[in-house]
């Protein structure tokens, strides 16, 4: 590495706050991102070789990936980056300069990854959100780097609390909440209706072609089987090794079989969970947690507010939850079924619809094949919907929404009493804007059982 | 639904924008009628049949559409703002002034004519839909800064 400027591994861990000038990412950086057009380029040249090589096939890819290396070593040497005490500040660019600062406290979450090729050679990439704004990232930095970086940026940012101490490398105590069992995970993806679904289309289109005597079924077959396993493995190589340990300001979650990410929860950003039950998980009484978390992942469904618990035994979900809701437990929320009369709109689903408001949680409940129970923290819903049809209004019915930040939680409470739902509407609403809208402040109005958690 | 709250009716300008959009669109409908008339004379019968079908369903749709224009209506509580509309289908939005990130008046060339604004408002979820179609513009504008004060004063993070 260059002698002149201070690299990421001479910066250090030691001062990066004092680092007041500009770092580099790892040198590797451009061998790692020009890792996949050597990749394809190599494919490309192998087909080329067996399909019967010509010279100029053989001079293109040099050059390729000669380039592709010099345009990655540009790319790198244009990549600055500074942590100020008040902004982050990303140079990049070759040719268009692009500068990117970000408020430090602004921040609202530095997450740490390895993508597949990065974790072979021990090195990660920084994901930094910010609230209403665009994020960056630094790729590639060592294991370590990453860490301490995302320490001292949420450090500075004035979100780590005390308690949380320094070394990032040494966490003194990691307290394991959650950790998926692997073999569970197998068996449940293969469970999942959207897995199934096309698994049974193949097995049916063999058996059709077989019975038929036809080869022509395989070109409905193929497609089915691929979406089978690319669904299927994705599921499990996803929520691999899923393990939940506490953190500053809430959890933080490592998941994943070959890229592995690692993401932090904070629970006073949680908007919202669903706890998801797909028919044949019950059986076996498993259930998915997804979480939306405001400012996460947001416009980028992969890094995902996404899966929090990708299978659990319901009882885990059932502790697991008061951690993740700042010790509010969905349990103690008493479901109202909907009325009776429902079952004119709905025959199937009415007896299974279930709303429920606790004194710091919405919680509603439905679905008949995939049961789907929504849990909200009381002062998070963004704004609240209430409609009525006319067969609705026959009945004295009316269906409620909950709008939230983008993300998996919807709760909906479908083809209530009308007078309950338009109370149940604006008492919503009412309980945030009470003066005290700290969660433990609320315990004095009414029997709040739930904060022995927090 | 919620009749305690302070309901305010829209603009009557509404009411007319959409009887003019039902207008224009009818005679749009009519002029088609015409020309086909002038194109296939044999079929002047069925035509004629047509257009009286036609002049019903808008006699029978202009009912509809004042009543569904007149049915907006809103009102500011102390905490949250109440939008509600529809007449077959009751639609109620309830949005906390804590939440409202921006609030957005608007007005396209045939609103200004009959002198209505929208006003939207926006939270931090994409699928709220608190709009009210039919103000007049300075009590649009100033129900923005209304809402915005509130807004501010109750803010919370997310």
């Amino acid at each position: 590495m260059s002698g002149v400027e201070p690299g990421p591994d001479a910066g250090g861990s030691a001062s990066p706050v004092a680092a007041e000038s500009f770092r580099r990412v790892h040198p590797v950086t451009p061998l790692l991102r020009s890792g996949l057009v050597v990749v394809a380029v190599g494919t490309l040249l192998v087909r080329q070789l067996l399909e019967g090589a010509d010279a100029s096939t053989l001079f293109v890819v040099p050059v390729a990936v000669v380039g592709a290396l010099v345009l990655g070593a540009a790319s790198w040497w244009f990549t600055r980056f500074r942590i100020s005490p008040s902004e982050l500040r990303i140079d990049s660019g070759v040719l268009v300069r692009r500068q990117r600062r970000m408020r430090i406290e602004r921040i609202q979450a530095v997450e740490v990854e390895q993508p597949l090729l990065a974790r072979l050679f021990g090195m990660a990439e920084l994901r930094i959100e910010v609230a209403a704004g665009e994020g960056g990232t630094l790729a590639y930095l060592t294991l370590r780097d990453a860490e301490s970086l995302r320490h001292t940026l949420l450090e500075q940012a004035g979100t780590a609390s005390p308690a949380d101490h320094s070394d990032p490398q040494m966490p003194a105590a990691v307290v394991t909440l959650f950790r998926v069992d692997d073999s569970r995970l197998l068996a449940a993806t293969l469970l999942r209706t959207d897995v199934l679904t096309p698994a049974l289309g193949a097995v049916a289109g063999v058996v059709a072609t077989l019975l038929l005597g036809r080869v022509g079924g395989v070109a409905i077959v193929v497609p089915l089987a691929l979406a089978t396993v690319g669904v299927a493995w994705k599921g499990y190589t996803t929520g691999f090794g899923t393990t939940l340990t506490r953190a500053e300001r809430g959890l933080r979650l490592r998941a994943g079989l070959l890229d592995v990410r690692t993401q932090s929860v904070p629970t006073g950003r949680v908007q919202g969970l669903v706890v998801v039950e797909p028919l044949l998980w019950r059986w076996f009484g498993w259930a998915r947690v997804d979480v939306t978390v405001a400012g996460a992942g947001s416009g980028e469904d992969e890094h995902g507010t996404g899966v929090l618990v990708p299978v659990a035994q319901r009882r885990e979900v059932d502790a697991l939850l008061p951690l993740v809701l700042d010790g509010a437990d969905p349990r103690q929320v008493v479901l109202d079924p909907a009325p009776r009369r429902a079952r004119w709109v709905d025959p199937v689903g009415a007896g299974v619809l279930g709303v429920g408001l606790g004194d710091r949680l919405l919680v509603t409940r439905r679905g008949v094949l995939t049961r789907r129970t929504d849990v909200v923290p009381l002062p998070k819903p963004q704004s609240v919907h209430v409609a009525q049809g006319p067969v609705q209004r026959l009945l004295r019915l009316a269906s409620v929404q909950v709008h939230l930040p983008p993300g998996p939680v919807g709760p909906q409470g479908a083809h209530r009493d009308a007078a309950a739902a338009w109370a149940l509407a604006t008492s919503v609403t009412a309980w945030r804007t009470r003066p005290d809208r700290s969660p433990p402040a609320g315990a004095a109005e009414g029997d709040d059982l739930a904060v022995a958690g927090g | 639904m919620v009749p305690g709250a302070p309901w305010q009716p829209v603009s009557h300008g509404l009411v007319r924008l959409r009887l003019w959009l039902l207008a224009g669109w009818s005679a749009v409908a009519l002029l088609a009628l015409a020309l086909s008339a002038w194109w296939w004379p044999g079929a002047r019968g069925w035509l004629l049949a047509a257009v009286v079908a036609l002049v019903l369903l808008v006699g029978g749709a202009a009912v509809l559409v004042a009543r569904n224009a007149r049915s907006w209506a809103y009102a500011e509580r102390a905490d949250d703002l109440l939008v509600r509309h529809g007449i077959m289908q009751l639609r109620l939005e309830v949005v906390p002034y804590g939440r409202m990130q921006l609030v957005d008046v608007s007005a396209g060339p045939l609103q200004r004519r009959v002198g209505i604004a929208t006003v939207q408002m926006r939270t931090a979820a994409p699928s709220t839909q608190a709009r009210i179609p039919g103000l007049e513009p300075a009590e649009a504008a100033r129900m923005r800064d209304r809402l915005t004060e509130r807004g501010e004063a109750q803010a919370a993070g997310l």
